[in-house]
């Protein structure tokens, strides 16, 4: 129910996969064919140092030279800035969303424990119905409800999801919204804890 | 409507927030460490063992130890690489229901199938158990010793019960005795 973007996610892994498994290659390679890869790996930073002469060249500016023994630090030090920041603004910006508010438009809020409290309500009870959490979510500022509920272990899952989707679209009309709902019926350590409510 | 299909899509994959977050940590800190040595090895800053040089030797002409360390990078390369392209579904799937996502837990609904097995079945809850595959649920029964179980009671109440759950992705329900 957050809003991450789980196709930068993905592209995240992939990118650094491909990395690290080119680097390990670079490192492999010059073991095994050491001629080839050191001459690539001496050749690399004239190449920089040249390009760079050149782009100078080609703006018409003087901005002096690189000396090819310091290119390898410079590229060094920038990535690890770059990626350095990337990974706190990358971890810092994962798993937003959650709202205390299941409501909140023209000025009217409405906690989520209300809803869930609403929820609760018109879910009734159920022998096989352990426990009901509502939790409120935001996405480009539309409301969405993630409704939790626990059922006992061999549940009767078929009324239960029933009357979970029923109770769902039931709060939706009482309050008045036409929020997204997920329900997720899960046995979670309630389960295995609860007394038997029945012969089996 | 989309957000239902949005919802679904994201409740039955895992996100990889924490798998995307580890890695990017664990590539700028052994990149930092790479600039730290490159910074303070040639003003002679760096605690003593360490030096530019060594660093580079270890790297790139110390033979098997430089190969074990390149075959290190890669694999750890290959897992985030399998992470990114591998489809992350998580146990669980999509009831079909009006106007509502429904997502189940496959324990839990495995757990359900069991139960409805085994009270058809007239055997104890214990006897019965569900493995769920990605379309068949198969639930084998093993009642107590001296008791008979009702297996084709059994199959029919799995069946009612899937039919009546109304599966996104169809399952087919069976139920089985199994040797005791």
């Amino acid at each position: 129910m957050t809003t991450t973007n789980r196709g930068w996610n993905r592209i995240v892994l992939v990118l650094l996969g491909i990395v690290w498994l080119a680097g390990g290659g670079v490192l492999v390679a010059r073991q095994i064919w050491p001629d080839q890869t050191v001459a690539a790996w001496e050749a690399a930073p004239q190449a920089v140092a040249d390009g760079w002469d050149a782009l100078a060249a080609q703006l018409g500016l003087s901005v002096g030279s690189l000396d090819p023994a310091a290119v390898g630090g410079v590229v060094l030090i920038a990535a690890a800035a770059i990626v350095l920041v990337w990974a706190i603004v990358h971890a810092a910006t994962r798993g937003k969303g959650r709202t205390s508010d299941a409501v909140d438009q023209d000025d009217v809020v409405v906690e989520a424990g209300a809803v869930e409290d609403m929820y609760r309500r018109a879910l009734g009870t159920h022998p096989d119905v352990l426990h009901v959490k509502v939790t409120a979510w935001q996405h480009r500022g539309a409301n969405a409800w993630r409704a939790s509920v626990d059922v006992r272990d061999h549940a009767r899952l078929d009324e239960v999801a029933d009357r979970a989707a029923q109770a769902a679209t039931t709060t939706r009309e009482r309050i008045g919204i036409d929020a997204p709902v997920v329900v997720h019926l899960t046995s979670s350590i309630r389960a295995s804890v609860a007394k038997t409510a029945r012969a089996a | 409507m989309s957000w239902m299909r949005r919802y679904e899509r994201r409740e039955l994959h895992r996100s990889r927030s924490l798998s995307s977050s580890i890695a990017l940590i664990v590539t700028a800190a052994v990149l930092v460490c790479g600039a730290l040595v490159a910074i303070l090895g040639p003003m002679g800053l760096l605690p003593t063992g360490i030096t530019t040089e060594g660093v580079q030797t270890f790297l790139v002409s110390s033979g098997a130890a430089s190969i074990a360390t390149g075959a290190g990078v890669m694999v750890v390369g290959l897992v985030w690489l399998i992470l990114g392209l591998a489809r992350g579904r998580r146990s669980r799937r999509a009831l079909e229901r009006d106007g509502v996502v429904m997502i189940v837990d496959d324990s839990t609904l495995a757990s359900a199938i069991s139960g409805t097995a085994a009270r058809a079945a007239r055997v104890g809850s214990g006897a019965a158990s569900t493995v769920l595959g990605r379309r068949k649920a198969s639930t084998i029964l093993r009642p107590d010793a001296g008791f008979d179980a009702d297996v084709d009671a059994a199959r029919a109440a799995a069946v009612q019960t899937v039919d009546a759950l109304r599966p996104r992705r169809s399952l087919r329900a069976d139920v089985k005795a199994g040797a005791a």
